[in-house]
């Protein structure tokens, strides 16, 4: 089933209840917004727009967008979402990779004008008609999104989601976060991406509300209105909760003790952290969740239960199973890469053959990771991205959560640099408190290597002000990597 | 402490991560637990930077102690404290 039909069986059931409130307050009801993405529809369909047609959005986190959206899938259409900040070279390619006609946007852009296909967010969007329910969600185009990975190791790849895939994704949640039509989130996740969506698709199926925020700013403002509305549901990356935990500690704890649950995902968060969160707010359950834009949430815990278990992403969500190293005789104990099989599942990447990375109906997500004897999974970083130190392996993520615990260390992101001595070594880029300098960084690689191994102690620490990040959290590791050729 | 003492402390803390109170001649390998044979080339490679002066490969494998830097660096006329 259409996940848009979700929508509108909601909206046949609470017609009067907001469901999204934008970041100057104003608010929509369920009826409002499914008579606007009607009345896209109909645009959109005037542009030629069907069943099975791709067609990019490219907006900001708003109204609207989440309009153009529904509207787009009332249609059947399938969805490319590409973020509003992507160079016009990635939309170019999205574009010709799908061979998609149209693509629409808020606003006309100078550096985006050479592209065709694009079909403008009207200003009178009233004016247009509202399509006839009777022709909303024809069930007759299985594919809901194609999803394009970022491609920082290589060329973006266009990750296949259908309504199924989303709707097991919806039941998962919504089952092990135990969010009900009475939830309010409020989301400064980027909608650009699965994190964020997935989250909406849950709301409009419950019945719930949404504020939206176009990104993490202005962060007092934002955690006033947690206590303000009764917001029960706060959803972020670790990079926003740190900086939040970090700068605002108070503040949270005062606003968001009302919360029901927080929920972390897109990257491991620093044990620091975990304990911090949990001691903020002792009655809110914070869970964290693992998982690809191939592969949503695959596995899940929620730490207020298993706090010998903090450093893991959880046990698999409901429905879908993980293992280690290969399905005929999975590792317990040792890593190895995390495979995945399930109904929330990509069936593979668009326009290419997907072969590779599937055995046996698992897909090899790329990651490492170990399963402990009560089969909680630790994620260990990604098998590309791994140091070679003259034969000895590492992972990043194991240095940076040591580098992590050492008080000068306010954020980090380590990288292999070359070194002519043995191919690679460990250099760790370090944001520091306080005053940077060489009694600082020996200090942390002294630290380091109380807690390490001495091959993956950094053999340098380069100080600066900001890791760089994708919107996703992501460490841009090539950018890191370039810096460090001479 | 003389100059060219504190150099090679500084480069020797910073490659093997030792405390200043480590920096003693009869210090090596068998008290020094990060002294392996990667730091033993890096070592090599920091003298060389520091003092400009290109060790042998037979004066690096013979190196069983800070003290032997020290002997090998003084041959050369690079003075350090008695």
């Amino acid at each position: 089933m259409n996940i848009a039909g979700n929508f509108i069986a909601t909206a046949g059931r609470v017609p009067d209840k907001p469901f999204l409130v934008g970041s100057a307050g104003e608010s929509y009801s369920y009826a409002r917004i499914l008579s606007r993405a009607r009345r896209f529809a109909t645009l959109l369909a005037s542009r030629g727009a069907g069943p099975g047609d791709r067609v990019i959005l490219t907006f900001p986190n708003s109204v609207d967008y989440l309009c153009v959206y529904l509207g787009a899938l009332f249609l059947d259409c399938t969805l490319l979402i590409v973020d509003h900040r992507s160079r016009p070279a990635h939309l170019e390619y999205v574009r010709g990779n799908c061979q998609v006609d149209l693509w629409v946007a808020p606003e006309e852009r100078a550096e985006y004008a050479h592209i065709p296909g694009l079909v403008l967010f009207p200003a009178d969007l009233e004016s247009h008609p509202e399509m006839p329910m009777g022709r909303l969600c024809s069930g007759k185009n299985p594919q809901a999104l194609i999803m394009y990975t970022s491609g920082a190791t290589g060329v973006p790849k266009g990750v296949c989601l259908s309504h199924a895939n989303l709707q097991h994704t919806i039941r998962s949640i919504t089952r092990w976060a135990q969010i009900d039509g009475n939830d309010r989130e409020l989301t400064t996740l980027s909608l650009s991406h699965l994190f964020g969506l997935a989250h909406t698709h849950i709301y409009w199926t419950l019945g719930g509300t949404v504020y939206i925020e176009e990104k993490l700013q202005d962060i007092p403002r934002i955690l006033e209105t947690l206590s303000r509305e009764r917001i029960t549901s706060f959803p972020g990356t670790p990079g926003g909760f740190k900086m939040i935990l970090d700068r605002f500690p108070e503040q949270f704890a005062r606003h968001g003790r009302g919360l029901k649950y927080v929920i972390v995902n897109s990257a491991p968060m620093a044990r620091e952290y975990i304990e911090k969160m949990l001691e903020l707010l002792p009655d809110t359950r914070f869970y964290m969740y693992y998982g690809l834009t191939e592969a949503s949430r695959s596995s899940y815990i929620c730490y207020n239960d298993h706090r010998d278990k903090l450093e893991t992403v959880g046990r698999p969500t409901p429905g879908s199973e993980t293992c280690v190293g290969s399905p005929n005789s999975p590792l317990v104990g040792e890593p190895g890469e995390i495979l995945i099989r399930g109904p929330h599942l990509t069936n593979g990447y668009w326009g290419m053959d997907s072969s590779p990375f599937f055995v046996d109906g698992w897909f090899r997500t790329g990651d490492l990771g170990i399963i402990d004897t009560d089969g909680f999974l630790t994620w260990k970083g990604r098998v590309k991205e791994q140091i070679n130190i003259d034969g000895l392996k590492l992972t990043p993520a194991e240095v940076e959560s040591v580098l992590m615990e050492h008080e000068s260390v306010r954020d980090c992101a380590v990288v292999g640099g070359p070194d002519e001595h043995t191919g690679e070594t460990v250099v760790a880029f370090v944001v520091p408190r306080g005053e940077p300098g060489k009694r600082m960084e020996i200090g942390i690689r002294k630290f380091c290597k109380t807690r390490l191994e001495m091959y993956k102690v950094p053999t340098k620490i380069v100080f600066i002000e900001e890791i760089p990040r994708t919107d996703a959290g992501k460490t841009k590791r090539m950018s890191l990597k370039e810096r460090l050729i001479p | 402490m003389s100059p060219n003492d504190l150099k090679l402390r500084n480069l020797l803390v910073e490659i093997l991560l030792i405390d200043d109170e480590q920096y003693r001649d009869e210090n090596g390998p068998d008290t020094i637990e990060t002294w392996d044979s990667l730091a033993m080339v890096r070592i090599a490679t920091g003298v060389e930077e520091a003092f400009d002066y290109s060790m042998t490969p037979e004066e690096m494998v013979s190196l069983d102690s800070i003290g032997d830097i020290k002997a090998i660096l003084r041959s050369h006329d690079i003075a350090f404290d008695q």
